[in-house]
């Protein structure tokens, strides 16, 4: 079976493709060291469009404008510029009334474009441009700590990591967020107070880390004007004993977050990089994987859900869980050394 | 295939979101039959390719029966062998790639608009803008909202074949504009179903600019209908795009003589021909597949047709609509807050391929089934108002058989439960037979009765579709506990037996498979069975199947206790009558 995987490591190197949508100029050199808000490239195509009447202009029906043409598509133009011009009884003209470029023209009707459309592509982490892909973008390496989550609210930044004290016991209270600098990035367990967000937006804080956030403050989460990253899914967990590990031994350096939408088309996660350069190095697994022994995983559901342990069996025949379903199921050695069967769909690769 | 174009054994590959499943259709007893069926993972995605999830798809189908498909490095063996070695043919349906990105372009929303959208749920195409004619009074903006949003796929649509061709030519005038401006690397396709008379004219001036495809009006009157030439058109789009954005889509179906498309129209082909064959009995058919990434409807009667598909999650986790909470809550058969339902099913969004193991996630999954079902239906009604799908009535028309499909049913416990999401969903009326599709095979015989007709009709004859039984829904507003209907079973070798239905119940026949029976249905004045009118009875003879009849007198629309324990208990019980 083929299942998620989920990044959750001390040390990897990491690299990450960005591109534009179409092709445009690349504004980084190869060795470059980008921070998340950093635009890498950018994409310009004609925008603003205005449509000039050039033959109600002359006067004369639509079939006679285009003998009347003295400026074809593609040329650029400077305001005052004459684009036709009517020679015979009563010589008329048609001026450009602004620059810009023609970009149609058809039945006595001219498109002018009077500015672009810029699409810019930002870094959205920390890391060195390893490679240039001419025209679209780089891509980007970093060697340190990455930890994947399950959903983002879209946004990139940067900030020093404070960990929460309380992040493992119970939920974030806003009491936990008094007298913070700014441009932290706040990472903690449970979110289950819409007033955590409001403390995390009165301290100015630069991202929040989230092990779960309560379902109904989702749509406010959204809303944030920071990077908000949840590692674990939706209710009152904790962080995943890993991943604490993992920020407890990064706490007070400086990370960045990428809290991409969780893209299922594109093989995009939300996650979070730290820069270092531990020597212990895993391999990149990509965004699925087949379920193999030996694999460590992330339990999703049952008793032991949220512990990451080890496939130790893949059962051949479908399995009978507790709600009368038969499914493919393996069997999962936990840190604790007891086994415990999990449907194989419940399990995310952690690599 | 042989020489002379003789096919002897097919191989249908449905590439889904979440698996890839393999059906093996050969011949035995001189007629076409599913012999074999495999699954495995699809390998969808930048780090796969999609041969690696349809070979070990074909693997698992090879392990479970006596069919041999595959030499032993893993390559099909094609063409076939007189030994009974191999395919002669591969049939690949898909639904688990990207959506494309689709603007549609049209004069009113409710004319050329409303019949644009059924044809962008009816395909695996996103809508990413959708603009009226009020759009064109800022040409401008218009543009660069055009430019900005990337469509793969632009459909201009509108006008009645003849009428007034101004708006349509601004449209084109808009359009060249914006394909002029957008970089021929993201050029979008464009399909034209609008007015007939500007079929030339869009030729001339867009076919320059983009991938052009010029179709029959999809409404060529106020009051005619027609996607199925958009629809095969879009299909063609899709499969061009895919084999470009997909790793190893192109590879698997340039091989083998493959036919390759959507399952969504391949669905919408075989809707239309059980439709028409099912001309004589005046019912109409419905196809309903719930499936991991998407539900998929259709339904088609002797006249009309259509196919809808709505995404699994619908809006999950990023908006959680408090209605389906409410809703789920209700159907949910186990003692659950609203805020762990919130979370399961947000949950289980992110992780689509997630399956409960406790009792409580089923008992909210399935209760979330019954809602994707009534969505589905309730939107399908929208693009297609022949439909008689209504929010608080059920489905009032006649649709028999009902044919079902998706993990979600298959994966169910007991067939009981499978039933009871299905009708709970549907709310049907009268009397229909549910077909349960375990392979999930209708689609694909929608595809292969393109290369071979004679295909999909042998194999809905034979037992690759099981039936699960016949329901039957009194309708009456006599009181509760009142006799609504009297039913005289008489089996096939079997003892005759009377029931008494009473308002508000649920029933059960047993009516094992291998049997049939004739049911004489007598209603009280007042109460309704789908016989032509309160009160008029008639004779049904009908097959055997896993729930036999059902008889759902508990009204329409059904209604639940509104306190927390009888609801549950309510519910638990109807699980009992269906067998647990």
């Amino acid at each position: 079976m083929i299942v998620d995987v989920v990044r959750a490591t001390s040390c990897a190197e990491i690299e990450r493709v960005r591109k534009l949508p179409f092709p445009g100029q690349v504004l980084m050199e190869k060795g470059k060291e980008v921070n998340p808000q950093d635009v890498i490239a950018e994409a310009q195509v004609p925008g603003k469009i205005i449509m000039l009447d050039i033959a109600k202009g002359l006067g004369i029906s639509p079939d006679e404008t285009t003998s009347c043409l003295i400026r074809e598509v593609g040329d650029n133009l400077e305001e005052g510029d004459i684009i036709a011009q009517y020679e015979k009884t009563l010589p008329r003209i048609f001026r450009a009334p602004i620059n810009g470029k023609i970009i149609n023209y058809y039945q006595g009707q001219m498109a002018l474009s009077t500015g672009t459309i810029k699409t810019q592509l930002t870094a959205n982490m920390i890391g060195t441009v390893k490679e240039i892909i001419p025209e679209y973008g780089v891509v980007l390496s970093l060697r340190g700590s990455v930890i994947q989550g399950f959903w983002g609210n879209g946004l990139a930044g940067s900030g020093i990591l404070k960990l929460l004290d309380a992040s493992q016991d119970k939920p974030i209270s806003a009491s936990m967020l008094r007298d913070l600098l700014a441009d932290l990035i706040i990472a903690g367990g449970a979110c289950v107070e819409g007033e955590v967000l409001d403390a995390c937006l009165e301290n100015e804080i630069s991202g929040l880390i989230l092990g779960s956030l309560s379902p109904d403050l989702i749509q406010k989460a959204a809303g944030m004007p920071f990077p908000v990253v949840i590692l674990q899914g939706f209710g009152e967990d904790a962080l995943a004993q890993d991943v604490l590990e993992i920020l407890q031994s990064h706490s007070g350096e400086k990370i960045s977050l990428n809290a991409c939408k969780l893209d299922h088309a594109n093989d995009e996660r939300p996650e979070l990089v730290i820069p270092n350069d531990e020597e212990k190095e895993t391999r990149e697994l990509g965004f699925r994987k087949k379920l193999e022994l030996g694999d460590r995983v992330r339990l999703m559901s049952g008793k032991a859900k949220n512990q990451v342990g080890k496939v130790v069996e893949l059962i051949e025949e479908d399995q009978f869980f507790e709600n009368g379903t038969f499914l493919p199921a393996a069997l999962i050695k936990l840190p604790s050394l007891e086994k415990v069967k999990v449907p194989q769909s419940n399990l995310v690769i952690v690599g | 295939m042989d020489h002379q174009g003789v096919l002897h054994a097919l191989l249908g590959l449905d590439i889904g979101f979440i698996n890839t499943r393999a059906s093996y259709f050969g011949i035995l007893e001189e007629k076409f039959k599913l012999e074999a069926f495999g699954r495995a993972s699809s390998s969808l995605g930048k780090d796969f390719q999609l041969g690696s999830g349809a070979g070990a798809a074909m693997q698992d189908l090879q392990s479970r029966s006596d069919v041999h498909i595959l030499k032993p490095n893993g390559e099909l063996i094609w063409p076939f062998y007189e030994t009974g070695l191999g395919v002669d043919h591969i049939a690949v349906t898909i639904s688990g790639g990207p959506k494309l990105r689709t603007v549609l372009l049209g004069l009113t929303d409710s004319g050329s608009l409303k019949v644009g959208h059924a044809l962008v749920e009816s395909m695996p195409l996103a809508l990413v803008a959708s603009y009226n004619l009020t759009a064109l009074s800022n040409e401008a903006e218009l543009v660069d909202a055009l430019v900005s949003q990337h469509p793969e796929l632009v459909i201009l649509v509108g006008g009645e074949n003849g009428g007034d061709e101004r708006h349509l030519r601004a449209w084109i005038d808009v359009l060249k504009l914006v394909l002029r401006i957008l970089p021929d690397e993201n050029k979008p396709d464009v399909l034209y179903a609008g007015n007939v008379l500007l079929e030339e004219r869009v030729k001339r001036h867009l076919e320059p600019l983009a991938d052009l495809t010029v179709v029959p009006n999809i409404r060529p009157d106020q009051d005619e209908i027609d996607l199925v030439p958009a629809q095969a058109a879009v299909e063609k789009i899709v499969v061009k795009r895919y084999q470009k954005s997909i790793p190893g889509f192109k590879a698997l179906i340039t091989k083998s003589k493959s036919i390759a498309g959507t399952k969504s129209f391949a669905l919408s082909r075989m809707i239309r021909y059980l439709g028409r064959a099912n001309a004589k009995t005046r019912k109409g058919v419905l196809a309903i597949d719930l499936s991991g990434g998407s539900t998929m409807l259709g339904a088609g009667t002797d006249e009309d047709s259509g196919v809808m598909i709505q995404p699994a999650w619908d809006g999950l986790p990023g908006s959680i609509d408090i209605g389906m909470i409410d809703f789920v809550h209700q159907w949910t058969a186990a003692s659950v807050t609203r805020k762990d339902m919130s979370e399961f099913l947000c949950n289980h969004a992110l992780l689509p391929n997630f399956v409960p193991e406790d009792i409580d996630g089923l008992a909210i999954l399935q209760a979330y089934t019954r809602y994707r079902i009534r969505q589905t239906a309730h939107r399908f009604a929208k693009n297609f108002s022949w439909f008689p799908y209504k929010q608080k009535k059920g489905l009032a028309g006649s649709f028999e058989p009902v044919i079902a499909s998706g993990s979600i049913l298959t994966q169910s416990p007991s067939d009981g439960r499978t039933m009871l999401m299905l009708i709970d969903g549907l709310e049907p009326w009268g009397v229909t037979t549910i077909v349960l599709d375990r392979y999930q095979i209708l689609p694909m015989l929608g595809l292969v009765g393109t290369q071979e007709p004679v295909l999909p009709v042998q194999v809905l004859g034979s037992d690759a579709f099981e039936n699960l039984g016949t329901v039957i829904v009194p309708v009456s507003s006599a009181p509760e506990d009142e006799v609504i209907l009297n039913v005289k079973v008489k089996m096939d070798g079997g003892k005759d037996y009377d029931v008494e239905v009473l308002q508000g119940s649920l029933k059960r026949l047993v009516i094992p498979s291998d049997v049939t029976a004739e049911l004489s249905l007598e209603p009280m004045i007042g109460t309704d069975v789908g016989f032509g009118g309160q009160g008029v009875g008639g004779r049904l003879k009908i097959p055997g199947g896993s729930m036999g009849v059902v008889i759902d007198a508990r009204g329409r629309p059904l209604r639940l206790p509104e306190d927390d324990e009888k609801r549950i208990e309510e519910l638990k019980r109807w699980q009992v009558v269906l067998g647990g």
